[in-house]
């Protein structure tokens, strides 16, 4: 047995407290009602948004009103753009791009498709000799790291020799990552969505 | 409907007792492992599970997969609370160092990732009852396993294998 597999075991010599969970369950519900639950942020952030609002407008009336005849300046962008923004592609648009996985590495870390409609990526892995029996999978994230809340797709973990097909509505235009997340460090590259146009 | 301060009898054959019987050590420890070893949320969602599963009475075919699902939801919602107001609680058992190590090792992986390893070599569930209790894929448990797997084993040692 593996070192992780006999530590994770050792979990098991941990014992609930059987009393004190009947005694919660005696004492009736903790946690707010799912619905009033999901009211109460919403209340909260329509009267923030709508403070934010008359503070905006009372600023750009008092700016007009001390400058007059000046129109106000435009404001300046702020931050770093944001990675969904659309972006010339520097690789070709297609509309079923094929990944080739030589060994842990992409055969290309640039892929570019139409927004808005259905599209396969395929990844054709380990079919070079020498390069079998290694495992392949394939995400489309909104962020370079990839974490569970900005991954869009992704397929199965399987075996090459093996196509890794995957399958993807419709995306916004914008800029995404895909990595193989069984070799992130050297699977990866950028998805460039872009209008049909 | 289920709203604070309601009380339940949870007496009688068919009620918490028999249930936990059958379930309730290997769900705690579910939820112990998908909390990151966070006690007082572990005894709180699955007090909380078995409440509403022990309301729906009836209304449920299967009381076992329900009460997994409304716990790790629970489990899930009250930890993205504490991350959003930076109320994380102490890591509980800290008191054995080797349950300590394997909980700082846990506490590496995201909550999908130790839930999905936790039920799958400890419970030995199959993936498809997995993704039903995690609300996944079975395509996202398999890369959650994975990637769990991958992180014990370079923290803990041993095989990144199935």
């Amino acid at each position: 047995m593996n070192d992780w597999r006999q530590q994770l075991a050792e979990l098991d010599r941990t014992e609930p407290d059987r009393e004190a969970i009947r005694r919660r369950l005696e004492e009736g519900s903790r946690f707010p009602d799912p619905i009033e639950a999901r009211r109460e942020p919403r209340i909260a952030v329509i009267t923030v948004a709508t403070v934010i609002a008359i503070a905006a407008m009372a600023l750009l009336f008092v700016a007009f009103r001390n400058q007059p005849g000046a129109s106000s300046p435009a404001p300046a962008a702020t931050g770093p753009a944001s990675t969904m923004a659309p972006v010339a592609p520097p690789c070709p648009v297609t509309d079923s791009p094929l990944l080739g996985e030589a060994g842990v590495s992409f055969t290309t870390d640039c892929l570019a498709i139409v927004a808005h409609r259905p599209t396969t990526i395929t990844v054709k892995a380990g079919f070079e000799p020498g390069n079998d029996r290694l495992q392949h999978s394939l995400l489309v994230c909104s962020d370079k790291d990839c974490n569970e809340a900005s991954q869009i797709a992704g397929t199965d973990v399987t075996t090459s020799p093996a196509l890794v097909v995957l399958n993807l509505q419709g995306l916004e235009p914008g800029t995404y990552f895909f990595e193989d997340p069984v070799h992130p460090v050297t699977a990866n590259g950028t998805l460039y969505v872009v209008d049909e146009s | 409907m289920l709203c604070k301060g309601v009380s339940v009898d949870v007496g009688g054959a068919t009620g918490f007792d028999e249930l936990y019987e059958e379930v309730g050590p290997r769900l705690w420890r579910s939820i112990l492992a998908f909390a990151g070893g966070r006690r007082d949320l572990t005894d709180d969602v699955v007090a909380e599970a078995f409440l509403r599963t022990l309301e729906s009475g009836n209304n449920v075919r299967d009381r076992r997969a329900y009460l997994y699902r409304v716990a790790f939801r629970l489990a899930a919602q009250e930890l993205a609370r504490a991350s959003d107001s930076s109320q994380i609680p102490e890591v509980a058992m800290q008191d054995d160092p080797g349950i300590t190590e394997l909980f700082d090792a846990l506490l590496s992986l995201s909550p999908c990732e130790r839930a999905a390893v936790y039920l799958r070599y400890q419970v030995d569930l199959p993936i498809g009852k997995i993704a039903d209790i995690l609300g996944s894929s079975a395509g996202a448990v398999r890369v959650h396993l994975f990637r769990g797997r991958r992180k014990l084993a370079a923290l803990l040692g041993g095989m990144n294998d199935e």
